[in-house]
């Protein structure tokens, strides 16, 4: 019961069984809507790059370092309007922050328990994406803890590789993608990550879920990018003292 | 639009992104699993995911403009009435999702 957050088991008997190759798993895991939206997001970002006049390489290179759409756009976006680089780096670290909540709360869960060197756990949290996070949390499941590392890079090598290979085909190609295709496209990943974090397993995370759309979209006009920080920090303490009141019988603490 | 620009742009964004991981990864052993605050930095996280995704999904690329906006909103509420009927399968969910959308931008162009 205790990793009951992280590992969702309701009783530790319920420890799920060895998987033969767990780096296959995770491969095969991702090869569905993770790499698939991805790709397709990416070809989006890459047809941008290149309507901005950058380069296939220092798009390759912001896809691999900044590792993450929303930063990405604002680094292509401010760069191509000749903004300063102030204000490009508090564009990029501002649509990335929500990486130390997911690091903190995603790393155990990565490595399983296991003791790794700093350098390692920088590396794999480097790797780390909203997809590869909502994975672990809420779908990873079936894997064992001490197959989870192999799991987790198998799948985290995966997506990066569909990102990658989606960014240079949307740089070369980007235009004979049909824009409809491109919209519906773009309208799976966010979909897909909502419904798989609306079946968060506790009522906390459940109800910051709620509270977190709710204030990110009424606030969106006002604040703009600050709104995801206020969504966030709003939202998931909303939910975190709100769900001991509204569901006494699951509350922990 | 030199070539060494975009590399230090890159470089710039790039650390903008590993500073928020590696100050991750330094909190991450000081915060006891499954006490209050680690499952407060959690609640936290699910909610900036959901704030972020619901605004790239009801308002992508910052559309503001109002009856996109509910179209989307409507495809959503779909994925999610047909998410929870059959059982929170989200590949269930998915595709519902995005055939009402696929289907309210066709109904649109008309």
């Amino acid at each position: 019961m205790l990793k009951a957050s992280l590992l969702p088991l309701t009783h530790p008997a319920n420890a799920p069984p060895d998987l033969p190759r767990p780096t296959l798993r995770g491969i095969r895991d991702c090869l569905n809507v993770p790499a698939l939206g991805i790709g397709l997001t990416m070809i989006g970002f890459g047809a941008m790059a290149q309507d901005a006049g950058l380069a296939i390489l220092p798009t390759l290179g912001i896809t691999t370092l900044v590792w993450g759409i929303a930063g990405q756009v604002a680094l292509v976006d401010i760069h191509a309007s000749g903004g300063s680089l102030l204000a490009l780096f508090v564009a990029v670290a501002l649509a990335n922050l929500r990486m130390f909540p997911m690091v903190v709360t995603g790393l155990s869960s990565v490595t399983g328990g296991r003791k790794l060197s700093v350098f390692s756990r920088l590396l794999l949290m480097q790797t780390l994406a909203i997809s590869c996070w909502t994975q672990m949390m809420t779908r990873a499941n079936h894997v064992p803890a001490s197959q989870r590392l192999r799991y987790y890079i198998g799948f985290a090598v995966t997506l990066i590789s569909a990102a990658l290979l989606g960014t240079a085909i949307g740089h070369q190609l980007g235009r004979i993608v049909p824009q409809g295709v491109l919209t519906v496209a773009i309208f799976m990943t966010p979909l897909y990550l909502l419904l798989l974090i609306s079946g968060a397993r506790q009522w906390a995370n459940r109800l910051s879920v709620i509270f977190g759309i709710g204030i990110g979209l009424t606030l969106y006009p006002v604040l703009g990018d600050w709104a995801v920080i206020a969504a966030g920090l709003l939202g998931g303490t909303l939910g975190f003292l709100s769900a001991p009141r509204l569901f006494p019988s699951q509350a922990k603490d | 639009m030199g070539d060494s620009a975009i590399w230090i742009a890159v470089l710039v964004g790039g650390f903008g992104t590993f500073m928020w991981r590696a100050l991750g990864v330094a909190v991450e052993t000081r915060v006891q699993e499954d006490s209050p605050l680690f499952n407060w930095i959690g609640c936290v996280a699910y909610a900036m995911v959901a704030g972020l995704m619901a605004r790239v999904l009801l308002m992508p690329g910052g559309d503001l403009s109002f009856q996109p906006f509910v179209w989307r909103a409507l495809a959503f509420l779909i994925a999610l009435a047909i998410w929870y009927r059959y059982g929170k399968s989200v590949p269930i969910g998915l595709i519902a999702g995005v055939i009402s959308y696929a289907i309210i931008l066709q109904i649109k162009a008309l």
